[in-house]
């Protein structure tokens, strides 16, 4: 398969069985200063309010230790005497203790979709999913939340511990780059894995092209567990959006090899593009029954353009 | 457009051939893809599409089908007819003959002729080649298979009219065998058609094309002439001319005869030695006749005193064809003839050889004869001498003294039984009251002529052995009834004349193509010359030995001159005399015994092959289809 070397990947949908070198993007690195400043500025928004397991920026469920107040509750022994209000006792000598919202810090789950799939397109779709996947890692460590990353295809699963502070976003770099891109897709069972070993409630961004012959919509409920915030991504190549070929073609599957043989046209041209809006449709609509955030994005678009502007319309990012 | 090989339409079965690789081996190219699932649904969206629908989008088919289509066309080689010659070899056999100097197309039906092939030669494409051949009595290779149009065109413009008649088959011959070895060989002919194709020609492979020269029919001609000696015995000429209107009108014409040279006289002792002197030319004589159309005529001059030796008959008709219109005759100039008779004394021989009155009768015993080689003939009566030499010699009641000759026993009354009618010695007389009391059984050889014969014994016969020529009567003319028969003088005339007759009349009348036998000179380093008609010069004549030169340059007509060193020797006078030629009418077809060829005018329009045309288009667009399959393969997958 083209992706198992990581090498040799097919990008330009102009030149068939052409082996690329990689897009020349790909040799930038995935977050650079200039664009690390910009996204310091950005912070994740979480409408739900989640279980932090450190003190965080984010307010939370829990009473706990800050400076706005929650509620009173009596006083029981063991209660640190700091808290209590003591204007109350004086007016009605009884012992309260002051209850404050605690702030918490906010758990971001990225789940990439590092199928063979993502490895094409022009820009490449997995290239355009890491990137993204680093700045929503670093806006998310800026604001001292936690960032857990998980790569997975049908054979491969990989998880990043959480990861908190600014200084842990190379590691976050170094694991999306070492990430290997190949395989089959299984939606499903990639995120059946991850409801499975996800702890804690949070914010979970899908990166996928969601390209799976299963479909999709079991891959959302699993994600869906712990009461989490869905944000589905759709990551496509212009070259999948608006195919550019011609003739007697035998089309490949780049993870199964299973070949299609068509001859395209004018009239097959249409057609495709046609279905390729019903399918999206179709997301959208399971989008709209879950609750789920559901962003199609082409490759070709501009990464900073989707953080500050469509993403910040979402309400991921303020 | 016609097809040369019209099985080639088969080739056109490749074109469904191409359609069904279209549809069972499709050759897709392999385009690795994401997801083939999109795809896969889009396909069954499409399902209600037919491969023919496809098809007909499909550019690169239909080039491929123009390509085979073009390659069929190709192969089927289709010619066009266009203003030009096709195929590669040709022959062009232009007609020279008399009747192609007719005036009836301007400036003369040789010259159409001759612009003709070279507007053929104008049309021809390159890699042609041609050959060119001129006819008439006989054929002329001009050009064997050139390329040049400059070396072609000369030697066709070098053709030059002939008076001759048209012989065709040698032509035909050269132009078949040659285009046997010729690749995709054409025969034109420019001709006007007047010409007798033999039984045995027939056309072999390659095209044969017939251009036919010339428009009128109007024409008289001379179409004979013969200079005879009177039926009389007297030694007088006449001269027989033959005419004939070949054309289709009645037409009116003067026939004019005109002498040249002093009149023959009678008893000149050699012509040779007068000459050089060109007498004046004086109108003989005159008749103005009315000729229906097709009718022939003959007229008959009289000899007015003695003719003279140059005889010219013109016929002044004012018509398109001047080769007929003349005709000359040399009439013989003879000389006396020395007659030696040996004997013992012969009333009636002396008699009958004293009556001719060109002989001059020596007599001579058979003891004092000596010296033949002084007489032209030597009459032996019952006497043979020892030995022979060449000469003309008549034994009476004797046998030559040569081998295989035989004498035998007497023999009483032989009954004749025949004699050969046919033999001159035997014109004008019959041996039927003819009774000889006694003759001799002789031993022949067995290829002597008998003249006369009895049932036992030949009585009369002739011979020639080498340089002696001979007449051997078997029985004394005094044991027979025959010297005071008619035929007795009648066959001494005929005898003298047929000794004659090497010098004869036939000699002298020559056709133009034929050939004119040339002796030898008795000194041989004499310049010997031939000096034919105007306008071709004097051609000098190189003997070997003594064999004769056999000249065969008669191409045109008047009086050829034979001289040696300052003296005339001969004159030959060659003329047309043939109704083919003067029948001018030109044909329109001609007909071989295995076809017949439509004459075709415009002969010069040839059909034209356009396979390569055809081929290059298919090369052009397999380039096209090429490159589009290539540029699609770059840009648009």
């Amino acid at each position: 398969m083209i992706g198992q070397t990581g090498e040799g990947v097919y990008s330009s949908m102009r030149e068939p069985g052409r082996v690329l070198s990689r897009h020349k993007n790909e040799e930038e690195p995935l977050l650079d200063a200039a664009f690390l400043r910009h996204l310091e500025q950005l912070q994740l928004i979480c409408k739900k309010i989640f279980l932090g397991r450190m003190k965080g920026e984010r307010r939370s469920k829990k009473r706990g230790v800050s400076i706005e107040f929650a509620d009173y509750r009596d006083y029981s022994k063991g209660d640190d005497l700091r808290f209590l209000d003591w204007n109350i006792y004086g007016r009605l000598d009884r012992l309260f203790t002051k209850l404050f919202h605690e702030e918490e810090d906010l758990y971001l789950y990225i789940v990439i979709d590092v199928s063979g799939s993502m490895n094409t397109g022009d820009p490449r779709k997995s290239w355009f999913a890491k990137r993204a996947a680093a700045a929503l890692a670093y806006i998310s460590l800026a604001g001292l939340d936690r960032v857990c990353l998980v790569g997975f295809s049908e054979e491969r699963y990989r998880w990043l511990q959480p990861a908190r502070g600014k200084s842990r976003i190379w590691s976050i770099i170094d694991f999306l780059e070492q990430l290997p891109i190949d395989g089959e897709t299984s939606l499903a069972e990639g995120c059946r894995r991850f409801a499975l070993q996800q702890s804690r409630g949070g914010v979970v961004v899908l990166l996928s092209d969601l390209l799976d012959p299963a479909g999709f919509e079991e891959a959302f409920k699993h994600l869906l567990q712990n009461r989490n915030e869905l944000y589905v991504l759709q990551i496509l190549s212009p070259q999948e959006l608006h195919p550019d070929m011609y003739g007697a073609l035998r089309l490949l599957d780049v993870e199964t090899g299973e070949p299609v043989e068509v001859t395209v046209t004018e009239e097959l041209l249409n057609v495709y593009e046609r279905r390729l809006r019903a399918f999206q449709a179709e997301i959208t609509r399971i989008s709209h029954r879950y609750g789920i955030h559901y962003l199609p994005i082409a490759t070709d678009d501009s990464i900073e353009r989707l953080l500050t502007s469509t993403l910040r319309r979402m309400g991921l990012i303020e | 457009m016609n097809f040369l090989a019209p099985f080639g339409f088969f080739f056109a079965l490749f074109l469904p051939a191409v359609i069904i690789l279209y549809l069972l081996k499709l050759k897709r190219i392999d385009q690795p893809i994401s997801s083939t699932l999109l795809w896969r649904k889009s396909l069954e969206d499409l399902k209600a599409n037919t491969p023919f629908q496809k098809l007909k989008r499909n550019l690169l088919l239909f080039l491929q089908l123009l390509i085979i289509a073009l390659m069929t066309f190709a192969i089927v080689r289709p010619v066009l007819r266009l203003g030009g010659l096709q195929g590669q070899s040709f022959i062009v056999m232009i007609d020279a003959s008399a009747s192609m100097s007719a005036v009836d197309v301007k400036p003369s039906r040789l010259e159409a002729a001759k612009r003709k092939a070279i507007e053929l030669v104008d049309d021809m494409s390159m890699g042609d080649r041609m050959m060119v051949l001129s006819f008439s009595a006989n054929a002329r290779v001009l050009t064997s298979f050139e390329q040049s149009k400059a070396v072609l065109k000369r030697s066709i413009r070098d053709i030059s009219p002939t008076d001759a008649g048209t012989h065709i088959q040698d032509a035909l011959r050269i132009a078949r065998s040659a285009s046997d070895v010729a690749v995709n060989p054409e025969i034109i002919v420019l001709s006007d058609g007047q010409f007798v194709i033999p039984s045995d020609i027939s056309l072999g492979g390659g095209e044969f094309r017939f251009v036919p020269v010339g428009e009128s029919a109007e024409n008289v001609g001379i179409i004979d002439l013969v200079v005879r000696k009177d039926f009389t015995m007297e030694e007088r000429y006449e001269i027989l001319v033959g005419i004939k209107n070949t054309g289709l009108q009645e037409q009116e014409a003067y026939v004019e005869l005109w002498g040249e040279g002093e009149a023959a006289p009678a008893l000149v002792s050699s012509p040779t030695e007068n000459t050089d002197v060109e007498p004046a030319r004086a109108l003989l004589d005159a008749r103005r006749i009315t000729m229906a159309a097709g009718a022939s005529e003959t007229i008959l001059f009289k000899d007015p005193g003695n003719f003279p030796e140059k005889i010219e008959v013109v016929l002044d008709s004012g018509d398109v064809l001047e080769a007929d219109n003349h005709a000359w005759a040399i009439v013989p100039q003879e000389k006396a003839i020395d007659v030696l008779l040996v004997s013992n004394g012969n009333y009636y021989l002396q008699r009958v050889l004293n009556l001719h009155p060109r002989v001059r009768l020596f007599t001579s015993t058979p003891l004092q004869y000596a010296r033949p080689e002084e007489y032209d003939i030597v009459v032996f009566d019952s006497f043979s001498p020892p030995a022979l030499i060449g000469g003309n010699y008549v034994f009476i009641n004797a046998v030559p003294p040569l081998s295989d000759w035989s004498y035998g026993e007497a023999l009483q009354f032989p009954v004749i039984v025949d004699w050969n009618q046919s033999h001159p010695l035997n014109r004008y007389l019959n041996y039927e009251n003819l009774v000889i009391s006694q003759c001799n059984n002789i031993g022949t050889p067995s290829w002597v002529d008998v003249i006369l014969e009895s049932r036992e014994t030949p009585l009369i016969v002739t011979f020639q052995q080498e340089e002696i020529r001979g007449v051997v009567t078997n029985f004394d003319v005094y044991k027979s009834t025959w010297p005071r028969q008619v035929s007795f003088p009648i066959f001494f005339t005929n005898l003298i004349n047929w000794f004659q007759s090497s010098e004869g009349f036939a000699q002298f009348m020559k056709r133009t193509g034929d050939v004119l036998v040339i002796d030898p000179p008795e000194d041989l380093t004499l310049t010997a010359q031939l000096i034919p008609p105007e306008p071709a010069g004097a051609q000098e004549i190189a003997f070997s030995g003594v064999n004769p030169v056999y000249f065969n340059q008669t191409t045109h007509r008047g009086i050829y001159e034979y001289r040696v060193g300052d003296q005339r020797r001969k004159r030959y006078a060659v003329n047309l005399l043939s109704p083919e030629e003067s029948a001018i009418l030109p044909k329109t077809s001609l007909t071989f015994p295995n076809t017949e060829i439509e004459g075709d005018e415009d002969a010069v329009e040839a059909n034209r092959e356009i396979w390569r045309t055809l081929t290059a288009a298919a090369l052009l667009v397999l380039l096209l289809e090429w490159w589009i399959y290539i540029k699609r393969a770059r840009y648009s997958f």
